[in-house]
């Protein structure tokens, strides 16, 4: 028995989305990494329930295109901008020349006390591209944020690209400075 | 032995869908999209989806969209008809979109009669290089009407004709024929023909 085999196959020749991997986090980790195999065309990447380790920190994605070996991280190798939405009401956020995309809006305001967390989707709408727009996502986010950061329910969306050459085929998510100590990433495959 | 339940529903992830053969499955998605038709852009003037009876919602996926003309900015329509025509009267269709680039921020953009439903911030409008190219997940919420108005929405997100990274965020209706069912959507620009790109519907039961 074959079980997420993400060639099969709808009876009408329709292929629906496949659950490519699920990366349940049961103990603290720094990123989560997920390889993007490159016979899609689209990516979904659902997080959710996400804690971390300490109060007010940010979460970022970052790409490969070596297949997970390494994860660009130059001072201009990201551009992304959006708003973000809480208790000091809706806000700008942008970075034209980052080393990530921000999918809170830059501000670290994700908390870790009960309750509080991240939650979000992203949409990875062609990463395998290396001569177009090469990686775009949305991501749409919410959580509960206290401690320094202050305000509570924030909800943010971006739009971000991967601003140098190369075929993206893996990314990584985490928030650089504090480890994720729970939550579900759940990537899916799209053709 | 042959299983053809497409909705038996999965302990953590909503669907398991059963094939010819029974004894290979995926899981998939809670909302499985069935793949309905894909375009591959060369030098259109419209874009045109049928939108085949039997779906709840759809969902089009939008890459290296790229037009002609820079600057310019992309709109959808809708046909009552299969696509035999499209609506574009002057009051036909409302939106509300918000959306900017990294140096003007976002910006709101409301048109209560508009010919179509704007799916981009227009202070840059649409590039013409591949780097620049348009990018965009657009849902359909109740096109087969019948109670309110057929809605959608968009996320989407380029680096516009100035190259600067821009994204936005808009929903819209149809308002010219109360709560029309809507059987096809067409994509077009303002001005000029689309140079390239590709646009995926999926159909979501």
């Amino acid at each position: 028995m074959r079980i997420d085999n993400p060639t099969l196959k709808h009876p009408a020749g329709r292929i629906v989305p496949a659950l490519l991997k699920s990366s349940i986090i049961t103990a603290a980790v720094s990123r989560v990494e997920f390889t993007l195999p490159q016979d899609f065309t689209f990516f979904i990447l659902h997080i959710r329930n996400v804690r971390l380790s300490a109060d007010d920190n940010g979460m970022n994605l970052r790409v490969s295109t070596d297949g997970g070996v390494s994860f660009a991280s130059g001072a201009s190798d990201y551009a992304w901008n959006g708003f973000r939405n809480g208790t000091g009401g809706v806000v700008n956020v942008q970075d034209s020349a980052d080393t990530e995309i921000s999918l809170v809006g830059g501000t670290p305001v994700i908390g870790n006390a009960t309750g509080e967390g991240f939650n979000a989707i992203v949409y990875m709408l062609n990463p395998g591209q290396d001569n177009n727009s090469r990686f775009m996502t949305n991501a749409s986010s919410s959580w509960n944020a206290g401690g320094a950061s202050g305000g509570n329910l924030n909800n943010s969306e971006i739009g971000g690209r991967y601003a140098q050459n190369g075929t993206v085929n893996a990314i990584s998510v985490g928030t650089n400075t504090v480890n994720l100590v729970s939550g579900q990433f759940d990537l899916y495959g799209i053709k | 032995m042959r299983i053809d339940n497409p909705s038996m529903p999965h302990a953590n992830h909503g669907l398991i869908s059963f094939f010819e053969d029974p004894t290979i499955f995926t899981v998939v998605d809670d909302e499985p999209r069935i793949k309905i038709s894909q375009s591959d852009i060369t030098g259109a003037t419209n874009v045109d989806f049928v939108l085949p009876a039997g779906f709840h919602f759809f969902e089009l996926f939008i890459r290296n969209l790229v037009p002609v003309t820079g600057g310019t900015d992309l709109g959808l329509q809708v046909s009552l008809d299969s696509g035999a025509t499209f609506k574009a009267g002057a009051s036909d269709y409302a939106y509300a979109l918000w959306g900017g680039d990294t140096t003007t921020g976002f910006v709101n953009q409301i048109d209560a009669a508009n010919t179509f439903i704007l799916l981009n911030q227009t202070t840059n409008g649409l590039g013409t290089t591949g780097t620049q190219a348009y990018n965009a997940r657009v849902f359909i919420f109740n096109p087969f009407g019948g109670r309110m108005f057929p809605m959608i929405m968009c996320h989407s997100s380029n680096n516009g004709s100035t190259g600067l990274q821009t994204a936005a965020t808009s929903a819209g209706a149809y308002v010219g024929g109360g709560n029309a069912s809507v059987s096809g959507v067409r994509f077009l620009l303002n001005s000029g023909n689309f140079e390239r790109g590709e646009i995926y519907l999926y159909g979501i039961r």
